[in-house]
């Protein structure tokens, strides 16, 4: 009888030391778990860095060279919301390349042009018939033709000449025929002569030709034209047989080895254009080549059918390659007055996201590699560059190859990459007018939350709730009525304000009083930034890189002196101001480097 | 004494054994044509399989309207098309929600129907709707089409285009957009025409077009505009037909020539014409062949390849598909366009699948009808040694494969489609199928036995089928109710899960019809009464014939073993067939042996727990408050992980990748991946393939990795293992693959495989089994709180921190010309001469199409490259205005702005998402109640701030598991109790009743308690012969999934019976009323007991035993079927101590009323 109850005993007591073992396993698994997951987060090299200065990095701890804080423990697992870190592998993955940024000379806006080659209007010329009479025969019958100068180009039969001539050759002879006759007679006829050759003479006929007149029998039927000038035929205005005028146009010489090339220039791109700029030209029929040119003149008037200015290269070509009518494709370079010599960085590293561009800049001496999301202003594209006006300093070496492999990790990790910079996505306060009115109603307003900031870096709590309360007051009193666009405005800010003064008000620590402090100093400076200073002092936006746990955060005050409202006595005195706003200016947070 | 109609059935069936046996053979030919398994497929015998798939369709019920608007952006298709559509569309009747995606140049929308609406009928209602929409309620020249008549689960086949040589290696030297044409209008309409196909779609490659690239400063020198440039290429494409003409009788067509078919026909065409001179287009224009702009493309292991997709049709059978569409190949591939290089190899144009959902089915379908088959095998084995007769056994197992054959025939007729589901119904099925042919063959032998010898055979047969039969039907009955809640299901756990309650139905159904119909006419045939003289047999000795019929059992027991051994090899290929042999024989020794060791002491320990009945009772007791415990311990999912083989690697790039990058991204990370030995191939598709069933982005990137099976073939025919020696599982691979694909830019990506991935897209329209669904006003909302999310979540200790993503809302960059409308005024100009401007310039659309025999090419007009692919380019783009021209800039301003990639909504409402996975050892219940209790946390914290008119939820299959437990908690109960109303009918008292369900409690808290025991590290751990037991009994962590509930399910089935026979046997022998005393009572419950013991045993041995193979199957599809088995065998393990709960509840029971009617004690 015993014997079943043990071993029932014993079964019992078995399945109830499973259900411990089973509810003890249950109760510590995850523990276990938790302490290897530590065991992971550990190892590795620390870094030390500035949270002023990030691209400050040492191996050991000690203070920043230059701005003497001390520094800071790099987490590697949670670089800053601009920085990606990449192990070895992932950056030679990603083809990461990275060069400086440089000083170069300013060349300029590149400009492309088309026109086309004209004729150098100052060599233009015209052969006209020095005598009159009837055209016999053109000798240079077609345009294009090329005319040494004194070359024959017409024959002309001229009743004048031809009874000049004979009278000069009858004269000759009546003269020979006289040469035993008396002196008068003799003289009468070399007057005679004389006369007859005086009128070739003013007929405009060379007297060696005179000469040669007088040794013939008969006068010349006909009479040449010469061309006064070499060049080419650009147009025959004259036609065989007919009879013209004395100085009547045959042909229109131009000189082809002076030509101009007309340039259209539209109306946005009259003010990079000077006289004096080099020009490099392209002609189709030249492939491969590039011709040179200086602008020589720039159209004061558009013509209104074409909405073109025509700009003026003066080129020689005395190979005479180009020729009249060549559509020509121009490039011009540079502002010839600037010599100032901007940073750039190569074409390929920006990446645009508008008004500003993204850069990636190399973090220095980082343990692995860091580069850093930087936004930045860049001017209009110089060839293979871009000047930066603002964001980048000489020497940094910014991402040319894999920028985008980057900028799509930082996303990835929820960083501010070219799709989600943080100053971007809040779009910009509208400036508004307003009157002096208004502004005086929204002084009190700046004042409650300027004494607020005096008191949160004065540790004061009970200041502090007194001066919230105070500038929520305010904000509910200020009920502006005109102008329409900025009461608007303040109906939208205006509860802000008053929602975040209030949350202060109710707080019942510093802390829990600070926090509020960073969303009701966004709408103030919203307001400053729509409606102006309203204060009689300069307003001065300040910024705390180590507030919130280095997140950073910004506030206003007045002092010039840096009065950290987020630390208070702990650290009063971080941070940096980053704009003063005068007495009834705007914040401008554009200009504001991010 | 009249017959009841049991016996008057039964007799009859004894009688017209013809019938019967004609009936058999008709089951077994028609059977055997439905049968999906190789092993049954023979030459001489038409085919004709039930449809196959790996695992159900569970996508919605859906249908797609794709729009195509080119080149708009999201935004503009969204307010344009896809809203106004999807505000119509949701009136159609039936349609559950609408969810949608603009994207770049494309709407989608997927109406989603109510499950129990016809698919073709609600197409109908869809076309019916878009052909009646209003006049202006989409853009001109926008026509919505209705997409195909299939789901993303339809991609059953992905192949690429190769050349190569004769000898088939890898020749090259085709162009790909050479090709794409050959993809695009050979391929692609051969294999189209397949049936079952419902498209076949391009991906990857260029697509070829005339590209008219116009140089801006040709037009102004020759004084020609765009328009004009666009207008004369648009008219110089044109054939006309001028009918006939007769000329001497004779008659000729007449056919005016005018297509374009070349490079020259285009350069020739006259823009405008001056002086005479006439100024043709390649005046001012560069002509030549291009690229289109692309979406998408396809990288094998690196390189470009041009590929297609088959999608098979809604409801189409996928095997018989690819079957068709590899003889559709074969048949095409000798006429594929050949050509010689230069270096004097044929280089012909292959096609190469490297993914084939037929590997996969036909994988799935190997292992259940392996396992099927291995189970048949072990079951004869327990028969055999239990029963120690051949003719029985020989009968009962015959009830096995011909009840396979009916469940495969009726699944046919009914039209349930086979894959793991239905084959698993069946497989846990068989347990309970041997135990009719058991009880109906026992009972028939043992009336044979006491029969009086001179009366008919036949009658006896019948007389005692007849008194089992009813006991079977109920039985079969509690199954089949008690799987009614899985029939109750709803939506995709109902696809899910529905088919594997009907194939269950049907295979009881079968064994019950054949245990009926067939087995007495059969046993009449085979079973001999005792004492017959058989000439020759009974004139041996005893002795002789006693060793004869050993040996004849032995060799049976011993051949089979061998048999199964072959097949089944439990300890891997190493120890050969008798090694293994030998293992399953010890293995079948050790169980029968402890059951029938435990039939021995069984009346001892029975009549102790009689005398202890509460120190007894504490022990199920003890196990319940276990089982409740190991229950509650339990990691939840929605379904166990398959095992495809494949896997689909899914990580995407930021939306403003462009093109370049992404094809870079995709070709490196291809590359990396192709290198991890284990790897077999790595084809990689960025963007979207030419389908409406594909609206992906260009930065998302779907990998499709195959890698090599764990064990192969190597040229000497010896299994061996091609995994290096730290793979252990897929899992490893994954790691690997992971660690290989990760590069910057990239983000992570949840594990999934291919046909999971289509199955959780169709569901909730992630890509991701798990995520949050965020529905808010705007989009620019919508992505701050996405990142919000985002950032919460990644501090979920349960979620993998880098799988967490936000869906990137507005994270495009657009490029705005905002044309100022006072500057173009000055001009003269209207805005539609600005953005016609802008539209051909840069757009350059379409503007005809060629026609070269079969292939159809586009023509399209823009400025050349160096116009306008830059920012400075595009301000110097000239409008044409009345009086000259003027640059873009002096007309419109460009500015940047960020906007979306693609917008999703949902019934018009906005929606992102943001996707995690969970850890591997976390379930995905508990990640994601961990992940919503932090969220909630957070929001009431007010670190995270939800915004006005923001809400978000969790979605994702999790839901399922859920609905459908939320469901079953209300199902089961009702299924229980209709049972309980069945036996209640059966045994008038409502005592035993409960009693019978206390020893089903029992059995499923051992069900619960061995799945906590497989979650542990320590069970189970030790080797024999080298082969780990874990390994192979498949230990690991196994969380409740429907799966697993299923298995529950099934096991309350057989536990009931279980208790039933025992309660069965106790109420007949209290038949002659209350008992006089304690002792007889004891006495009594005791006799029946022992009675009952030994056909409860083997109902346990034959289940637990039949179920091994499953358990130990390594092959596709047993990560399914193990979670449905493990249940059972948990739960049939401790239902032992059912066969003393039900006798120990009773005997108090009788005991109390003895002692309440002392009266009748008095006699004695």
């Amino acid at each position: 009888m015993s014997d079943p109850k043990k071993w029932i005993g014993v079964a019992v007591g078995a399945l109830l030391v499973i259900g411990l073992a089973f509810v003890v396993g249950r109760v510590t698994a995850p523990d276990g778990e938790a302490a290897h997951a530590h065991g992971q987060g550990q190892g590795g090299e620390q870094t030390w860095t500035c949270s002023m200065h990030p691209q400050v990095r040492r191996s050991e701890p000690g203070s920043c060279p230059i701005c003497g804080m001390d520094l800071i423990p790099v987490t590697d697992d949670a670089p800053g919301p601009n920085e990606v870190v990449l192990s070895e592998r992932a950056a030679a993955l990603a083809e990461v390349r990275t060069s400086p940024v440089r000083r170069l000379r300013a060349t300029g806006a590149t400009l492309r042009l088309l026109g086309r080659v004209g004729y150098d209007e100052s060599t233009h010329q015209t052969v006209t018939a020095w005598v009159g009479g009837r055209l016999d025969r053109l000798h240079v019958r077609t345009t294009g033709e090329r005319v040494r100068r004194g070359q024959v180009v017409a024959s002309v039969y001229s009743p004048e000449v031809y009874a000049a001539e004979q009278d000069l050759i009858t004269a000759k002879r009546q003269l020979t025929r006289l040469a035993g006759a008396s002196e008068i007679a003799r003289s009468a006829a070399t007057a005679s002569l004389e006369a007859a050759r005086q009128r070739l003479r003013l007929l405009g006929i060379p007297d060696r030709e005179i000469e040669q007149v007088e040794g013939r029998t008969s006068p010349r039927r006909q009479v040449a034209v010469r061309s006064p000038f070499g060049g080419t035929v650009i147009e025959r205005l004259a036609t065989e047989g007919t009879y013209v005028q004395t100085g009547a146009p045959l042909y229109r010489l131009a000189d082809l080895t002076r030509l101009w090339v007309l340039l259209d220039a539209f109306e946005p791109d009259l003010p990079h254009l000077a006289v004096g700029q080099t020009v490099e030209l392209e002609v189709e029929a030249l492939p491969g080549e590039t011709l040179e040119g200086r602008v020589a003149f720039v159209d004061p008037v558009i013509d209104p059918r074409r909405r073109t200015a025509q700009v003026r290269i003066e080129i020689s070509d005395p190979e005479r390659r180009l020729r009249p009518g060549t559509f020509v494709e121009a490039v011009v370079r540079g502002d010839p007055e600037s010599s100032a010599q901007p940073l750039v960085v190569p074409a390929s590293a920006p990446l645009f996201t508008g008004q500003r561009s993204v850069v990636y800049v190399e973090v220095p001496g980082a343990a692995r590699p860091t580069y850093q999301a930087r936004t930045v202003r860049l001017g209009a594209r110089v060839g293979d560059v871009f000047p930066v006006v603002t964001g980048l300093e000489e020497g940094e070496r910014v991402v040319t190859q894999g920028a985008f492999a980057l900028d799509a990790d930082l996303q990835i990790r929820g960083g501010h990459s070219m799709m989600a910079r943080p100053d971007d996505s809040t779009p910009p306060a509208p400036r508004l007018e307003v009157d002096d009115a208004f502004l005086a109603g929204l002084r009190p307003v700046v004042e409650g939350y300027v004494a607020l900031g005096r008191a949160l870096a004065e540790d004061d709590l009970a200041a502090a709730t007194a001066a919230a309360r105070a500038t929520s007051e305010a904000a509910r009193a200020f009920d502006p009525d005109a102008p329409a666009p900025a009461a608007t405005h303040w109906d939208a800010l205006g509860p802000r304000v008053r929602r975040e003064a209030e949350r202060v008000a109710a707080a019942d620590s510093l802390q829990a009083a600070r926090a509020p402090f960073e969303p009701l100093g966004a709408a103030v400076a919203s307001a400053v930034e729509s409606f102006g200073n309203p204060l009689e002092v300069p307003l001065r936006l300040a910024h705390c890189p180590m507030a919130f746990d280095n997140r950073g955060a910004r506030w206003l005050q007045t002092g010039e002196a840096v009065d950290n409202a987020y630390f208070g006595a702990a650290m009063r005195t971080c941070g940096s101001v980053e704009a003063t706003v005068e007495p009834g200016e705007r914040l401008d947070l554009e200009q504001v480097a991010p | 004494m009249t017959p009841s109609p049991w016996q008057r059935l039964f007799r009859f069936l004894v009688d017209a054994k013809l019938v019967v046996f004609v009936l058999a053979v008709l089951l077994v030919v028609e059977g055997v044509r439905a049968a999906p398994f190789d092993a049954l497929a023979f030459d001489w015998l038409e085919q004709d399989p039930v449809a196959v798939d790996a695992i159900p369709d569970v996508g919605e019920n859906q249908q797609i309207v794709f729009t195509e608007w080119p080149g708009r952006s999201p935004r503009d298709v969204e307010d344009q098309i896809t809203y106004p559509l999807t505000a119509s569309l949701m009136g159609i009747p039936g349609v559950r929600t609408v969810r949608s995606s603009s994207a770049f140049g494309f709407s989608t929308l997927y109406v989603i129907f109510e499950d129990d609406v016809d698919f073709y009928w609600s197409r109908s209602r869809v076309l019916e709707k878009l052909a009646s929409l209003p006049d202006d309620l989409l853009p001109d020249g926008v026509s919505p089409t209705l997409g195909p008549d299939a789901t993303g689960l339809g991609q059953v086949f992905w192949y690429t285009l190769e050349g190569r040589d004769p000898d088939g290696e890898l020749a090259g030297g085709w162009d790909l957009d050479e090709l794409r044409a050959i993809q695009d209008f050979t391929v692609r309409y051969a294999l189209s025409s397949v049936e079952g196909v419902s498209e076949v779609s391009s991906v990857g490659g260029f697509v070829r077009e005339y590209q008219v690239d116009v140089d801006p400063d040709d037009l102004r020198a020759q004084g020609v505009t765009l328009q004009q440039v666009a207008d004369a290429v648009r008219m110089s494409n044109l054939d006309v037909g001028a009918r006939t003409m007769e000329i001497n009788r004779v008659e000729y067509v007449v056919r005016g020539l005018g297509l374009v078919a070349s490079l020259e026909d285009l350069e020739e065409v006259v823009v405008a014409e001056r002086d005479h001179a006439p100024i043709r287009l390649r005046d001012v224009a560069h002509v030549h062949y291009g690229p289109a702009l692309r979406r998408g493309g396809l990288d094998d292991a690196g390189a470009e390849v041009v590929g297609g997709i088959v999608v098979a049709r809604f409801g189409a059978n996928p095997r018989a598909v690819i079957e068709g569409v590899r003889a559709k190949i074969a048949e095409i591939s000798a006429g594929m366009p050949r050509r010689t290089l230069e270096d004097g190899t044929v280089s012909q144009v292959t096609i190469r699948p490297f993914y084939d959902r037929a590997e996969l089915v036909d994988e799935t379908v190997d292992t259940l009808s392996t396992a099927l088959w291995q189970q048949i095998l072990i079951t004869l084995i327990v028969v055999l040694v239990m029963l120690r007769s051949v003719r029985s056994s020989l009968l009962i197992t015959a009830i096995l494969p011909l009840g396979v054959l009916f469940a495969l025939l009726v699944m046919k007729a009914v039209g349930v489609d086979a894959n793991i589901m239905a084959l698993g119904g069946i497989a846990i099925a068989i347990g309970t199928m041997v135990d009719m042919g058991v009880v109906l063959t026992e009972n028939v032998v043992q009336h044979l036995e006491a029969a009086d010898p001179d009366a008919s055979r036949a009658r006896v047969v019948a007389d005692a089928a007849a008194e089992v039969a009813p006991a079977i039907v109920t039985s079969v009955l509690t199954t089949v109710v008690s799987f009614l809640p899985v029939f109750a299901l709803t939506r995709a756990e109902a696809r899910l899960f529905t088919p594997l309650a009907y194939t269950k139905t049907f295979a009881m159904l079968g064994a019950l019809v054949l245990a009926l119909g067939l087995l007495p006419a059969l046993s009449h045939l085979v079973l001999r009464r005792r004492g017959v003289r058989v000439p020759g047999w009974s004139d041996l000795p005893e002795r002789t014939r006693g060793a004869l019929r050993f040996a004849l059992l032995a060799g049976l027991v011993v051949g089979t073993a061998v048999l199964l051994a072959d097949d089944w090899a439990p300890l891997g290929p190493e120890p050969g067939v008798i090694g293994n042999a030998l293992f399953v024989l010890v293995t079948v020794a050790l169980v029968l042996g402890a059951f029938l060791g435990f039939e021995q002491i069984y009346p001892t320990l029975l009549r102790t727990f009689l005398r202890f009945k509460a120190p007894f009772l504490a022990v199920p007791l003890a196990l319940l408050v276990l089982g409740a415990l190991a229950w509650s311990s339990l990691g939840r999912e929605y379904m166990p992980p398959f095992d495809e083989g494949a896997y689909l690697y899914m990580p995407s790039t930021m939306p403003h990748a462009s093109v370049g990058e992404a094809q870079q991204l995709v070709s490196e990370m291809d590359a990396a991946i192709a290198a991890i030995p284990e790897v077999d191939r790595v084809v990689g598709k960025w963007g979207r393939a030419d389908s409406a069933l594909d609206p992906a982005p260009v930065s998302m990137i779907e990998t499709i990795i195959t890698y090599h099976p764990e064990y192969g073939v190597d040229e000497d025919g010896h299994r061996v293992r091609q995994w290096r020696d730290h793979i252990r599982s897929p899992r490893d691979i994954w790691d690997e693959i992971e660690a290989a694909a990760q590069r910057p830019g990239l983000t992570g990506a949840p594990m999934l495989m291919p046909i999971a991935t289509r199955i959780v897209m169709l569901q909730s329209g992630m890509r991701a089994p798990m995520g949050v669904e965020i529905q808010g006003p705007d989009l620019e909302t919508l992505e701050r709180f996405g990142r919000d999310v985002e950032a919460a979540l990644r501090d979920v200790p349960e979620v993998r921190a880098e799988t967490v993503f936000a869906d990137r809302v507005v994270g495009k960059p657009y490029l705005h010309v905002e044309i100022d409308r006072t500057a173009i005024a000055h001009h003269g100009l209207h805005i539609a001469d600005v953005q016609r401007v802008l539209g051909v310039a840069l757009g350059g659309p379409p503007l005809t199409t060629t026609v070269e025999g079969r292939e159809r090419f586009a023509v399209r007009v823009r400025y050349m490259r160096e116009e306008r692919d830059s920012v400075e380019a595009l301000r110097r783009v000239m409008v044409p205005t009345p009086n000259g021209e003027v640059p873009l800039e002096q007309l419109a301003t460009l500015e940047y702005a960020r906007g979306p990639q693609m917008i999703k909504s949902q019934d018009t409402f906005l929606t992102s998402y943001v996707i995690f996975d969970r850890r591997p050892d976390v379930a995905e219940v508990e990640t994601v109640e961990a992940a919503r209790a932090h969220l909630a946390a957070l929001v009431e914290s007010g670190e995270l701030e939800v915004p006005a008119g923001v809400t978000y939820r969790f979605a994702g299959t999790y839901e399922a598991q859920v609905r459908s437990e939320a469901r079953l908690w209300r199902l089961v109960p009702i299924a229980l109790s209709l049972v309980l109303l069945l036996l209640y009918l059966t045994f008038r008292r409502l005592s035993t009743t409960l009693m019978i369900y206390a020893g089903v409690a029992v059995a499923v808290a051992g069900a619960f308690i061995l799945l906590w025991l497989y979650g542990q590290p320590w069970f189970l751990d030790f080797s024999i012969a080298g082969t780990s037991m874990r390994a192979l009994l498949s230990v690991g962590t196994v969380n409740l999934s429907v799966a697993a509930w299923v298995g529950v399910i099934a096991l309350i089935g057989i536990a009931t019976d279980d208790g039933v026979v025992i309660a069965t046997y106790l109420k007949s022998a209290f038949a002659g009323g209350p008992a006089k005393d304690v002792a007889e009572v004891r006495a009594k419950v005791l006799e029946a007991g022992m009675r009952r013991v030994r056909p409860c045993l083997m109902t346990t041995a034959t289940t637990l035993l039949a179920l091994l193979p499953v358990i130990t199957s390594q092959g596709r599809g047993a990560d399914v079927m193990i979670p449905m088995a493990l249940p059972v065998v948990g739960g049939m393990t401790i239902a032992l101590i059912t066969l003393f709960v039900v006798p120990v509840l009773y005997c108090w029971v009788e005991e109390l009323r003895s002692k309440r009617h002392p009266l009748e004690e008095i006699p004695t």
